[in-house]
């Protein structure tokens, strides 16, 4: 038993380094860093030209700028300066903005979006209903969709935008106007402040303030919810906003922003 | 019954020896695999370290693979990081495909990324650690960012080509070296003209302005030109033309305090307000649609569209922009183009492929096959004469275009020359600034925004949802 144990003892480290020599060889490849390893971060990019890794298939070679957009719309309202990218984690984005052309209020306005392949199927269809619940005459709001269903990429030829609203007939008498009293760029931030102040003759409730930031071709590229300090403004009244963005890989090259605001009149003004 | 028990015994002790070798050589096997990996994943049997151990390691590793070819090949692998457009993507795998052939001692491994700050960010860590590809292909708008953080070459002056186009190439210097080299260009603002109208589009403005007098109806909303100069970008060429430029590209200062801004401003006001030539209320969707749909003869865009009105059946023709009343020379739009840069760490063998693939692109084939299956237009000024580009107007004429264009301004430096412009520009349209003091008021804006100061002074959004 002894002897047993001696032997053992003997050709255990050769049995090590040869084995390792081994695993090094066949096995090393297979590591970190190595050809054929896809890291976590690596295989998130979905993106590869190397044959020998393997990438999401779905969005290999997927070219955005392919996709049609179609736009349904009536003499009321159109849609204006949409736009359909990719960001940063691989997901399509549409954005865009309707404009109300009537001299009516608009209101309960659902967004639909109908993703179409090159043979008419429908891949998808998405309603989405508006940021805001009024939409006021020769006003605008903003939309967007973060359309993440990247098994419908690759087959995706046309996006159709529709709009469904019903007429709101009254007329508001609130009226918030933003009043931008500064912004600058420190390091890589943007801040906009300033106020707002209602010089309508009735309360507002549900004040909503957005910042929509626009590229060179006036395309709705982002849009953020200012913060503000309440959601109620009685006659010429005013609050403070205060937007603070970062200007990061997130955010697309703009030129321009246009702040709006959303609101009803309140109840009981 | 001795024997049985003696039997039993010895079983027992074969038994026990069995396990205790199994479990030895369990140890051993589990042992020698976490050792494999640690040693691997510390680069130790990493085949491709830019220096001459791994070079002779990677020798040996080529020598087995191809003995079957009866001659021994030394294997340089090549890798490259890109940031580009799907069409780009395609076109890059064709090149790789050709070059590969051609050199098949070089093995190339790409990868694309999404966005360019992700390339930026992980090219600049990884190259911080003496890694990451040999050869990155980007808009070359990044190349201050990466030689800031000495992770990229200044490139030798075999590498300087004295043929590349004015923009791309005043837009790959920074501190005096040229860090990158550049390979395609795009997105440029040119004349775009219906040919269904005219043959030939006016020289200049003046002309263009006369046209637009005989054929203009506002009733109809019919324009002879429509101009976007609610975007400063459109507006930028023509101090260009009036002999100036907006951005030093050595020392990144912003010159808009200048007499070609406030000539630029003048022209502005002299054919919306003074001549009352053009319809001042339009934005760029407003334009687009109206050449388009034919109610606008010529307009001025990018020539990203060019792709939109070939597929919108119309028939058009391309032109530098017209040169304004009193201008010295055609407008001169930015330009944008992507380039190579070379990593630091990029030596020996690795760092000669790079360069190889580098000039393989630039070469005359690759660049013609790349402008007609890509958006993008060559960068060579030499290129002007190919049968390929002087065959297609439109083509030869966006690249006459693109060799007058200036270098697109970093985007830092840009974002505070829009912010700037934008504001006074309206308020030279609207009568509430002279054209002087706009230029001034400009450089002033500008300089507070660039250092952070609080801009502008009580500016007024018409914010509701009612405008």
């Amino acid at each position: 038993m002894r002897n047993f144990y001696i032997k053992l003892s003997a050709v255990f480290p050769i049995l090590i380094v040869a084995i390792i020599l081994f695993m090094a060889s066949a096995g090393g490849c297979t590591a970190l860093g190595q050809p054929g390893y896809i890291t976590p971060d690596e295989a998130a990019l979905n993106y590869t030209l190397n044959p020998d890794k393997t990438g999401d298939p779905e969005t290999l070679f997927f070219d955005y700028e392919k996709i049609d957009i179609l736009l349904t719309q009536s003499i009321d309202v159109n849609i204006k300066n949409y736009c359909l990218y990719q960001d940063i984690y691989g997901d399509l984005v549409l954005l865009g903005e309707l404009i109300n052309n009537s001299g009516v209020t608009k209101t309960n306005v659902i967004f639909t979006f109908e993703f179409v392949d090159s043979n008419g199927n429908i891949l998808d269809y998405i309603k989405v209903p508006a940021v805001a619940d009024y939409i006021l005459s020769k006003g605008s709001i903003p939309f967007f969709l973060v359309y993440d269903r990247k098994e419908n990429y690759i087959n995706l030829e046309k996006v159709k935008i529709g709009v469904d609203y019903k007429k709101y007939s009254e007329q508001f008498k609130g009226n918030p106007v933003v009043n931008t009293e500064n912004f600058r760029y420190t390091g890589n931030k943007l801040e906009i402040a300033g106020n707002i102040i209602n010089i309508g003759q009735a309360e507002v409730e549900d004040l909503k303030l957005l910042a929509v930031f626009y590229n060179n071709k006036n395309q709705v590229i982002f849009i953020r919810k200012c913060f503000i300090e309440g959601e109620k403004l009685k006659p010429l009244a005013s609050m403070n906003f205060k937007l603070t963005l970062f200007l990061d890989e997130y955010l697309p090259f703009y030129t321009h922003y246009r702040l709006f605001t959303f609101f009803r009149d309140a109840l009981l003004a | 019954m001795e024997n049985i028990i003696k039997d039993k015994k010895k079983k027992k002790i074969m038994l026990k020896k069995t396990r205790i070798c199994l479990l030895f050589f369990g140890l051993i096997t589990v042992s020698a695999f976490f050792l494999a990996s640690v040693l691997s994943s510390c680069g130790l049997f990493e085949k491709n370290v830019s220096d001459e151990t791994s070079e002779s390691a990677e020798t040996q590793e080529t020598a087995s693979e191809t003995s079957a070819q009866e001659e021994t090949v030394t294997i340089t692998d090549l890798d490259i990081w890109t940031k580009i457009e799907p069409q780009q993507q395609v076109e890059l795998t064709n090149s790789i495909e050709i070059f590969t052939g051609m050199n098949p001692e070089i093995k190339t491994t790409t990868r694309n990324f999404r966005s360019n700050e992700e390339l930026i960010d992980q090219f600049t860590a990884a190259s911080l650690a003496g890694a990451g590809a040999d050869l990155i292909i980007t808009e070359i708008g990044s190349l201050e960012d990466l030689a800031r953080a000495g992770v990229i070459k200044p490139l030798e002056p075999e590498l300087s080509n004295t043929d590349i186009l004015k923009g791309p190439a005043e837009m790959s210097y920074f501190d005096g070296k040229m860090y990158a080299l550049p390979f395609r260009a795009f997105d440029f603002l040119m004349l775009f003209y219906n040919r269904e109208f005219m043959e030939e589009p006016p020289g200049d403005f003046d002309a263009l302005i006369e046209y637009c007098k005989q054929v203009n109806k506002p009733s109809e909303q019919l324009w002879g030109f429509l101009l976007n100069w609610k975007e400063p970008e459109w507006v930028l060429p023509f101090c260009g033309g009036f002999g100036d430029w907006i951005y030093d590209y050595d020392s990144g200062s912003i010159f808009l305090d200048s007499e070609a801004m406030t000539e630029t401003l003048r022209f502005l006001d002299d054919i919306y307000n003074v001549r009352k030539t053009l319809p001042l209320e339009v934005e760029y969707e407003d334009i687009n649609t109206a050449f388009i749909n034919k109610t606008a003869h010529m307009v001025i865009n990018g020539n990203w569209a060019v792709e939109e009105y070939i597929k919108a059946g119309l028939d058009f023709g391309t032109a530098q922009i017209p040169v304004a009343p009193g201008g010295f020379k055609n407008p001169t739009p930015m330009i944008n183009c992507t380039g190579f840069m070379f990593n630091i760490n990029s030596y020996g063998a690795r760092y000669e492929a790079a360069k190889e693939f580098a000039g393989f692109l630039l070469s005359e084939e690759m660049q013609i096959s790349w402008t007609e299956r890509t958006q993008t237009l060559p960068v060579l000024k030499s290129l002007t004469g190919n049968t390929a580009i002087t065959a297609d107007p439109v083509l030869f004429n966006q690249f006459k275009q693109a060799i007058i264009c200036r270098g697109k301004v970093p985007e830092d430096a840009l974002r505070v020359i829009i912010d700037s412009m934008r504001l006074n520009i309206e308020n030279v349209m609207y009568g509430n600034l002279s054209p002087e003091d706009a230029a001034k008021k400009m450089q002033e804006d500008a300089i507070k925004l660039s250092t952070g100061l609080e801009s502008a002074d009580g500016t007024t959004e018409t914010g509701s949802n009612q405008n």
